[in-house]
């Protein structure tokens, strides 16, 4: 966190303002579906798939809140959240026209449970009901990433993109990993071709 | 917007503290077979001739082999286990044998130990030794699905001897029990004969 935040601020200080054809809207949705690896002794990956929710905070800056997670879900949901910074240097003049962009964010793991009704009879007959319930953990931000991507618009409504990173878990004895995602975004009202200053 | 809001507030405190949830709901408890004791005790809480201890080996709950021995004491309840069914005579893989006392209206105040007076008669070596399980149904348990209990194991040879088991739940926050009705079970089963004369609630 000491380390994300100063450079969180020095990129968004950075923002230079400039001419660009398409224009984003304040809300976008969307989804990926990926893998996730560890760098290290074991090569091992895992498939993810997960929403991402982008905030627009200007033409070039946003802040992005993705939930992936480590498949399969049920009947318990484990997966990692990432909130990350992301800054797109230029934007295409065309809906054809691909967008570059690079993030740094940090994130957490998460789990969700639902462990259904279950009757313990007792030896003396009786029976006691454990009612249905969920159980849920969210943990700190413990993970640093950095990474990037591209992106390219479809259509007014829809865009795919195309981004990895690298991210490192700071506890638990810490890790190195990484992540490879494809996705669709749906800007809420649209992309506009308006040029902006 | 507003639990959009009070959402936001939450994640984003999670995401800096971490949290867990848990919305375990209460258990509900749903009451087994009832015991009626048809026979008033000659001393409150106290099971200690034939009549009174066949109440704790005649009814829907209790299960095993019982017979009531006239010929030591009042009368006592003897288990016989036979060890295995495979004719070793160590462990059993047979149900193990579990009495039911009497349902208690209203509850036996303040019980704070469960005792017997038994002889556990067996020609094992002194490893081979069942253990008493005892279950107290309480009014007054930390949780209405609790049923406080305890374990003690029994000593071999001739001779009565007392056993008394101090619920493991019962502590200084809950204080004794007020108990509704006590049952109990003996695991594992090495071959040999057991004996209970006295069944006591000690309050």
């Amino acid at each position: 966190m000491t380390l994300i935040l100063p450079l969180l601020i020095l990129v968004l200080s950075s923002t230079i303002a400039g001419a660009q054809a398409l224009q984003v809207p304040r809300i976008e949705v969307g989804g990926q579906v990926g893998w996730i690896g560890a760098i290290g002794e074991c090569f091992c990956i895992l498939p993810i798939v997960g929403p991402r929710l982008t905030v627009n905070i200007s033409q070039q800056n946003a802040v992005e809140l993705s939930i992936e997670t480590l498949t399969p879900a049920a009947p318990r949901a484990y997966g990692l959240y990432f909130l990350q910074f992301r800054r797109t240097p230029s934007r295409p003049s065309t809906w054809s026209g691909i967008t570059p962009f690079y993030t740094v964010g940090t994130g957490g793991y998460y789990e969700h449970g639902r462990v259904p009704e279950y009757r313990q009879t007792r030896a003396d007959g009786s029976v006691v009901i454990h009612p249905a319930h969920s159980t849920g953990e969210l943990s700190r931000l413990n993970i640093a990433s950095v990474g990037g991507g591209l992106e390219r618009s479809l259509s007014r409504y829809a865009s795919i993109r195309l981004e990895g990173s690298a991210f490192a878990v700071l506890d638990n004895g810490g890790f190195l990993a990484y992540r490879v995602l494809a996705g669709v975004s749906v800007p809420i009202g649209g992309y506009r071709a308006n040029t902006i200053k | 917007m507003i639990v959009g809001a009070i959402c936001c507030v939450a994640w984003s405190a999670g995401m800096m503290a971490g949290c867990e949830l848990d919305n375990t709901g209460t258990p509900q408890v749903i009451a087994g077979p009832s015991v009626p004791s048809p026979v008033p005790l000659h001393a409150p809480y106290v099971w200690d001739t034939a009549e009174e201890l066949m109440v704790w080996t005649n009814n829907a709950v209790s299960r095993g082999s019982f017979s009531i021995d006239s010929n030591d004491s009042n009368g006592a309840i003897t288990i016989q286990f036979g060890g295995s069914s495979s004719g070793g005579p160590f462990l059993s893989s047979r149900p193990s044998p579990l009495l039911r006392g009497p349902d208690i209206d209203p509850p036996a105040k303040a019980v704070r130990a469960f005792r017997i007076r038994y002889q556990w008669l067996t020609e094992l070596p002194v490893s081979f030794v069942p253990t008493l399980f005892i279950a107290l149904e309480a009014t007054n348990a930390p949780r209405a699905d609790v049923q406080p209990q305890s374990s003690k194991s029994l000593q071999a040879g001739p001779g009565w001897k007392e056993l008394e088991v101090v619920p493991s739940d019962m502590n200084a926050a809950t204080g004794p029990l007020d108990v509704r009705y006590a049952y109990f079970w003996v695991s594992p089963q090495p071959a040999g004969l057991l004996k209970i004369d006295t069944i006591t609630l000690v309050n």
